[in-house]
């Protein structure tokens, strides 16, 4: 494992960086290691990561709620120009941002999705922080982590596999 | 447990058969059973069990769970939590985590 991978400032407020996606009415799904900690894991996540439809009325709603958040792109240079608007967001597709609440991963595609439209159908609506988000399903948050394949990604695969299967055995949670 | 071409290498072995003979039984090639026994190709679990069978073997396949070394007492104690009250809980880990890093740190982005 390196000991030089750089962590954020802090770990991401949620309240902060959900209330603006919520408020603008995004179509999104929050994945990746949040996603994995609603579910009950227990790895540490230090970004919020959420998959948004790219429908042209949602980009423009994504657009409005990230000026709302205040977002630069991470580990760009200082003086490489960013526009955040549709076109922008259009032309590109996955973009991971700063913000002054932590870490913001926007994505369109991540690893191991077959589809906007099949990671949503899955996916559960939680209560998070007052707001009711919908949540990538464990089963597709193990096919990703299966694609994104780095070490760390595994040993979560492991551990879901177990949340899962202790789930099966509990009765079932708000859905 | 060994690659599918393992296997059928030391079935075939055990049996005293050379690939030839085996390829001749499967009516196929020397060079395709050669080529399952040096797992060049990965052969279906059913070309597999009947060229096991032309052994005179049965290929028993079964599954059992995997140690996978997770903690289950812990994910226990967050199932117990609500979703919010688990990232709330994973905030103040990586928060605690961040601090105590001895890992490079990027500055706070302030509008």
């Amino acid at each position: 494992m390196s000991v030089d991978r750089e962590l954020p400032a802090k770990a991401p407020e949620f309240r902060q960086l959900l209330g603006p996606l919520i408020a603008h009415g995004v179509d999104f799904v929050l994945i990746g290691g949040q996603a994995g900690i609603s579910h009950g894991s227990t790895y540490p996540s230090y970004d919020l990561d959420v998959v948004y439809s790219r429908d042209r009325d949602n980009v423009a709603r994504l657009v409005a709620a990230l000026g709302e958040i205040g977002v630069r792109l991470r580990g760009a240079p200082s003086d490489l120009p960013f526009q955040l608007d549709a076109r922008t967001i259009e032309n590109g597709a996955n973009f991971t941002f700063d913000t002054p609440y932590g870490d913001l991963d926007v994505l369109a595609d991540a690893a191991g999705m077959r589809s906007y439209e099949d990671l949503k159908s899955g996916s559960v609506a939680r209560e998070v922080f007052g707001h009711l988000v919908r949540v990538a399903s464990l089963d597709h948050l193990i096919a990703m982590k299966t694609a994104a394949g780095r070490t760390k990604d595994k040993l979560m695969v492991e551990e879901y596999i177990v949340i899962a299967d202790r789930q099966r055995q509990a009765p079932p949670e708000e859905e | 447990m060994g690659t599918p071409g393992q296997l059928l290498r030391d079935a075939r072995v055990r049996h005293g058969l050379s690939q030839k003979q085996l390829a001749a039984r499967a009516s196929t090639t020397q060079s395709a059973i050669s080529r399952i026994e040096r797992d060049r190709v990965s052969p279906s679990v059913e070309t597999l069990r009947e060229l096991l069978y032309l052994l005179g073997e049965d290929l028993d396949l079964g599954t059992s769970p995997r140690d996978s070394g997770i903690d289950a007492t812990l994910i226990d104690q967050q199932l117990r939590r609500s979703p919010t009250e688990r990232l709330d809980y994973g905030v103040a880990f990586a928060n605690m985590v961040i601090a105590n890093s001895p890992n490079p740190r990027r500055e706070p982005y302030e509008r």
